[in-house]
């Protein structure tokens, strides 16, 4: 058992004091990323509530529930952000990534408290690859936002596939890394090569 | 583990890899187009939703599925076929009022079917809410392009109901009766599989308009979807192939409508 919500405090409270001095994006940032680490730790309660409830086992709750439960954990406060403010699309992509980096650096620290860090080379790779995903995972989720708003109709459902979108990616991610051995590296290695498809997709979106 | 069924798998996946790409081509083309993004996810849906189940499968053979992230992105995918002709064909809310009665009626009567075969309740509402939206979807695009005769709505809405009363009559019966029954129903199934698709192949020669033409081709993967569920072995095989046929079939005329508008 680790002590999640000493480290959650333990983690925000500098961020909180540099909210003082940060301004514009870079506050906007640090603030989001509180938010995701929030999101975690929430997501991580709902999880264990689910195995409880279910009795599917932990190791089951974190494949096959944990993404569902997490990438709505992530899209909820993005949601309200987006409602409530109307922010541009700049600025909510740059929440998206603030709470995509702020749930993955939470996931990451837990994950190094309960397991160890004595393999500085495995936790570069999973450190990279999950903070990776959960970004990939929530622009995912704010590009069909974006999307709703650009085309002014059928909002609903364009918000709910790409938040299911962003659930299967997770969880394809979740199951890939279940099992040790090559599946586990080609799991570590979908983030960032659907990271790369994106950008280039993006970049050619904008030229468009 | 079923390796043929793996390979199925394996060859519908490698498909769905290459009709997201187009579709996303064309959703770089066209940037403003509804039915372009819809097309996009529904494949990027179908293609993850396919990758999880082969991934699964593979990892943990003869093991039962439990409720996961794919069973979502199915839902998903599901809402986003019924998006893509919703935004091609669009129409008024009393466009087949009796129409979607009925496919309203057998879209339930299949979610209790499911639910009997498999007893995963919540899964099985989270996906038949789905379906009855995109049931109904289907049958007001076919109603609003005329794709129906009215001998044919009829003798469809008959069809279905013989359907449904077939697979409801499994569940009293002992075998040998039972197997006559279900023997009776796959040929029930690939009687209509047949149907639509002949129906969608003569729209495609005879270049009918791109609103005909998505609607035909998204109702043969929704009656796909249908036989699919209620199928197993080597008649789920067969349907399978088909239902990757359609696939490719579905971009084609979205890509109609998508040009033309």
């Amino acid at each position: 058992m680790i002590y999640s919500e000493n480290i959650f405090v333990c983690m925000i409270v500098p961020i909180f004091v540099t909210l003082v001095f940060a301004r514009g994006n870079a506050r906007r940032l640090e603030f989001n990323f509180i938010i995701g680490m929030f999101a975690c730790l929430l997501g991580a309660y709902i999880s264990g509530f689910f195995n409880a409830v279910s009795g599917m086992g932990v190791e089951d709750t974190a494949i096959f529930v944990s993404p569902v439960v997490e990438e709505a954990m992530k899209f909820l406060p993005l949601f309200f952000y987006f409602y409530m403010f109307e922010p541009d699309d700049d600025s909510i992509f740059l929440a998206a990534v603030g709470v995509g980096a702020g749930f993955a650096s939470y996931e990451n620290v837990c994950y190094m408290v309960s397991s160890g860090a004595e393999s500085l080379s495995f936790l570069l790779i999973r450190g990279l690859a999950v903070g990776v995903m959960h970004i990939v995972s929530v622009y995912a989720s704010v590009f069909g936002i974006v999307i709703a708003r650009k085309l002014k109709a059928m909002r609903i459902s364009s918000i709910i596939g790409a938040l299911s979108l962003s659930m299967l990616f997770h969880g394809t991610y979740n199951l890939l890394v279940s099992a040790p051995g090559l599946t586990s590296y080609i799991g570590f290695a979908v983030p960032i090569l659907t990271a790369v498809a994106m950008l280039l997709a993006m970049r050619r979106l904008k030229q468009a | 583990m079923d390796l043929f069924a793996v390979i199925s798998a394996f060859f519908q996946t490698a498909v769905l890899a290459v009709m997201l790409f187009f579709a996303i081509r064309l959703l770089i083309k066209n940037t403003d187009s509804l039915t372009a993004v819809f097309l996009s996810f529904f494949y990027g849906l179908w293609f993850l939703s396919d990758l999880y189940w082969l991934i699964y499968d593979i990892l943990r053979p003869d093991v039962r599925m439990p409720f996961a992230a794919n069973e979502i992105g199915e839902a998903g995918m599901l809402l986003m076929l019924a998006a893509i002709l919703n935004s091609a064909v669009p129409h008024g809310s009393g466009a087949a009022t009796k129409q979607v009665i009925g496919a309203v009626i057998f879209a339930i009567s299949n979610v209790v079917l499911w639910i009997a075969w498999s007893g995963e309740w919540v899964q099985d509402i989270i996906t038949g809410l789905v379906f009855v939206w995109l049931l109904s979807s289907a049958v007001c695009a076919l109603k609003v392009v005329h794709a129906l005769s009215k001998k044919e709505w009829i003798l469809f809405g008959t069809y279905c109901a013989a359907l449904i009363a077939g697979q409801g009559l499994t569940f009293f019966f002992a075998d040998p009766v039972k197997s006559y029954i279900d023997t009776g129903c796959y040929v029930l199934i690939s009687l209509s599989i047949m149907y639509w698709l002949v129906k969608m192949i003569v729209s495609f020669t005879k270049r009918s308009s791109a609103k005909k033409l998505i609607s035909l081709s998204v109702t043969n993967i929704v009656w796909l979807s249908v036989a699919l569920y209620m199928s197993a072995g080597m008649y789920y095989n067969i349907f399978f192939y088909i239902e990757t046929v359609c696939a490719i079939i579905v971009y084609l005329a979205a890509r109609k409508v998508v040009n033309e508008s």
